[in-house]
């Protein structure tokens, strides 16, 4: 389920589509049903204000009833059919509007009502007007009867029509049955008096019974009255109620309304609440599927490769989850490409470690071919220089056994004997000149080819050999030569080191100058871990310019002292072939000279191959 | 050109060709006074005038230098150079006197304007005419 980005989107996106058409249509609804409700509650308001300008009228009317029985107002009657006119039409427009059940049936009563209070309220006006046509009667008859008593002329009738006078005045006045019946019987009694005084004629009788006539009729038309208007007080006192109780009744439906538009309200906000509670779920449902299927193994990804590139080559995607998932595949075959990658470059790292130890072994190579170029170039130079100079140096006294061959033929010719013994002396000087350089020369080159194999030479013994070989040449007990005690022992060819040593003495000796105390001493100091050997002496000294320069094939400071010029040259030759070195010290002229020398290490520790140096 | 004779500064090491040298020289040409130097340090010490050889009266400057290459001290090769820098001696004639017929040297003192490199013969009679040839040369004909 869900296991490939496209259904995830779509999923993630449908249901995010699906909750905002829900949202949308709850608020259609809740609009709607607010809506709804507000308009029935309008309408209900409207009924009911309605029903109220309803019982207005009705008042009004009932006022105006009042005015029109009293004859107060002038425009009384046509005022009341204007209401009756205006209330009938509200009546019916109430009966075709929105409201239903019982009302609408007791609207209807009150229109029937109504028009029996009408007809009544008619007949009741028809009534008055006859009442009062009959009071006009009354009155009409009495001036008739009156006036025939009064032509009687007898007073005791004047009384008795005094009395009716009265009598009539009152029921006028008060319209009261009882009243009518006294009359009635005063009528009676006069008609039996005038009988009885007879005066009773023919018209007479007839204006009294005529009169009687009139008050019974007024009596009948009296009591109608009364029944009418009976009736139609209860018609009034009922339609009053039955207003009153439709004016309650649409009160307490508009009460109703507003209570079911309160729990609309309330039920719509509920539903509302739930509807967001929902949602927010969903959200968070849809939130925690992005996370757990989409965001976790992503964020796995990212991390590997922020590993990677942060030089963590070990890091691998561990999100878990459906093999099948894209994203999770994604990631494994990611860590396939990681785990290919690291082999690859194991492999590249060995190819890499392979080939820089060729380059290595290569460069080795190169260098050590390099210095044995530049060995050979030294040698070379070496060389040439000694061709040179052997050949200066040789050429030298042949020039001199030359010339002076010369210059003894013409001393010869002249006789001159002194200067022939001075030419010959030259010329033996120079040929034994050459002779000693030629044997020094051979000594040289043998140096360079011939090495005996090393041995271990304590060198205070050896010290010891070198001074007992030269002391017989320097002059015995001229010079005093000091060993320093606890030399080291040292391992090298024995032959050729002693000789270095002899060399070293024979030059200190030559050098000496006019010291008058010549002092020659052998030792050892440490250096740097170095053991340097030293001759020193307290003869002449040599300036730090020559100081190199010394040790060149017959090269010598001083011209008129004995000697070829190859003794320090052979020195130093015998230890550049074991591989040292040697140097002079001297802070010039008249302080002296120490010649320093040292071997290698190994020549120290007595391991050394002497074959690179038979080269 | 003034009337006293002419200084020649012979610079030889060799005891033996000095001799011969200076017997030659006069043989050829008496007049000239012979200054002979055997190491480098006293001819650059007499041609500066340091030293012993500050009087110009008694070691006066040379009208030709003989000089060898291979010397004790200081090189022949440097005293040319040093001759030929300074201001003042460069003008004098310096005829290389040596054994060594190397290139380098032959190279070297004519890179350093040595007035003429000439090597010593074995025979003495070439030896002789060599030396009248060159002195009649330099303290005769040349002008400098």
């Amino acid at each position: 389920m869900l296991r490939t980005i496209n259904q995830k989107f779509y999923s993630i996106v449908g249901m995010l589509l699906i909750m905002f058409a829900i949202g949308y249509a709850e608020v259609v609804y809740f609009m709607t049903q607010q809506a709804r409700a507000a308009a029935q509650s309008q309408s209900i308001i409207s009924v009911e204000r309605e029903i109220h300008g309803l019982m207005n009228l009705f008042f009004e009317m009932r006022f105006w009833e009042r005015a029109v029985f009293s004859q107060e107002f002038s425009n009384a009657e046509q005022r009341f059919g204007t209401l009756m006119a205006q209330l009938k039409t509200q009546l019916a427009n109430l009966s075709h509007g929105p409201i239903q059940g019982e009302i609408t049936s007791q609207l209807r009563a009150v229109g029937e009502l109504l028009l029996r209070y009408e007809e009544d309220f008619n007949k009741l006006i028809q009534i008055n007007t006859e009442q009062r046509l009959q009071l006009t009667r009354i009155d009409s008859g009495y001036q008739s009867l009156a006036s025939s008593i009064l032509n009687i002329r007898k007073p005791i009738f004047l009384k008795s029509l005094f009395v009716l006078t009265q009598f009539q005045m009152s029921y006028i006045d008060n319209q009261r049955e009882s009243e009518n019946q006294a009359l009635q019987l005063m009528v009676e009694s006069l008609k039996v008096k005038l009988s009885q005084a007879e005066a009773l004629d023919d018209r007479l009788i007839g204006y009294l019974e005529s009169y009687s006539r009139i008050l019974e009729a007024d009596v009948g038309l009296h009591r109608k009255f009364e029944m009418t208007s009976k009736r139609f007080n209860e018609t009034s006192t009922a339609l009053t109620d039955l207003l009153s109780t439709i004016s309650g009744e649409a009160e307490v439906l508009l009460q109703r309304e507003f209570v079911r538009a309160e729990n609309i309200r309330g039920r719509l906000s509920r539903s509302f609440l739930i509807s967001m509670a929902v949602s927010l779920a969903t959200m968070l449902l849809v939130i925690t599927l992005l996370a757990r299927k989409i965001l976790r193994p992503v964020r796995s990804v990212a991390r590997v490769i922020h590993d990677i590139k942060s030089g963590n080559m070990g890091s691998r995607f561990d999100a878990g989850g459906d093999p099948e998932d894209d994203i999770v595949r994604l990631g494994l075959t990611f860590n396939e490409m990681l785990d290919s990658l690291k082999e690859k470059n194991q492999a590249l790292v060995e190819y890499q470690n392979a080939l820089e130890a060729k380059v290595g072994e290569l460069a080795a190579r190169e260098a050590e071919r390099e210095g044995l170029i530049e060995e050979l170039e030294v040698k070379n130079a070496e060389l040439e220089r000694f061709t040179y100079t052997v050949s200066h140096d040789l050429k030298s006294p042949l020039i001199t056994i030359q010339g002076f061959l010369g210059f003894l033929e013409t001393d010869a010719v002249k006789g001159n004997v002194e200067r022939m013994k001075a030419d010959c002396a030259r010329i033996k000087s120079a040929a034994q000149k050459m002779q000693r350089l030629l044997n020094e020369l051979l000594e040289l080159s043998r140096i360079g080819r011939l090495i005996n194999p090393p041995e271990k030479i304590p060198f205070g013994e050896l010290a010891r050999e070198a001074v007992d070989m030269v002391t017989g040449r320097m002059g015995a007990g001229k010079v005093r030569i000091e060993i320093a005690q606890d030399l080291p022992v040292l391992y090298a060819d024995r032959q050729r080191i002693r000789e270095a040593v002899e060399n070293l003495l024979d030059n200190a000796g030559k050098y000496m100058g006019s010291q008058p105390v010549p002092r020659i001493e052998i030792g050892c100091r440490q250096e740097t871990g170095e053991n340097i050997f030293f001759v020193r002496d307290n003869g002449i000294g040599i300036d730090p310019a020559y100081q190199e320069k010394i040790f060149g094939l017959f090269e010598k400071l001083d011209p008129s002292i004995e000697g070829t010029g190859v003794g320090l040259a052979v020195v130093k030759r015998i230890f550049e072939i074991h591989g040292g070195r040697i140097w002079v010290e001297s802070e010039g002229v008249g302080h002296g000279s120490t010649f320093c020398f040292t071997l290698p290490r190994a020549m120290d520790a007595g391991i050394r191959e002497v074959t690179r140096n038979e080269r | 050109m003034n009337d006293d004779p002419p200084v020649i500064l012979l610079i030889e090491d060799n005891p033996d060709h000095a001799e011969m040298i200076i017997r030659l020289l006069r043989r050829y040409h008496a007049s000239a006074r012979i200054e002979h130097l055997s190491d480098g340090e006293a001819a650059l010490a007499y041609l500066f005038r340091r030293g012993k050889y500050s009087d110009p009266l008694e070691y006066p400057m040379p009208r030709l230098v003989l000089l060898d290459l291979r010397l004790p001290r200081v090189d022949g090769l440097d005293i040319l150079k040093q001759i030929k820098r300074s201001e003042e001696l460069c003008r004098i004639p310096v005829v290389i006197l040596t054994t060594s017929e190397a290139d380098g040297d032959i190279a070297g003192a004519c890179g350093l304007c040595a007035n003429s490199y000439l090597v010593k013969p074995m025979d003495l009679e070439a030896f002789a005419r060599m030396i009248e040839t060159m002195g009649q040369y330099w303290l005769v004909w040349n002008r400098h």
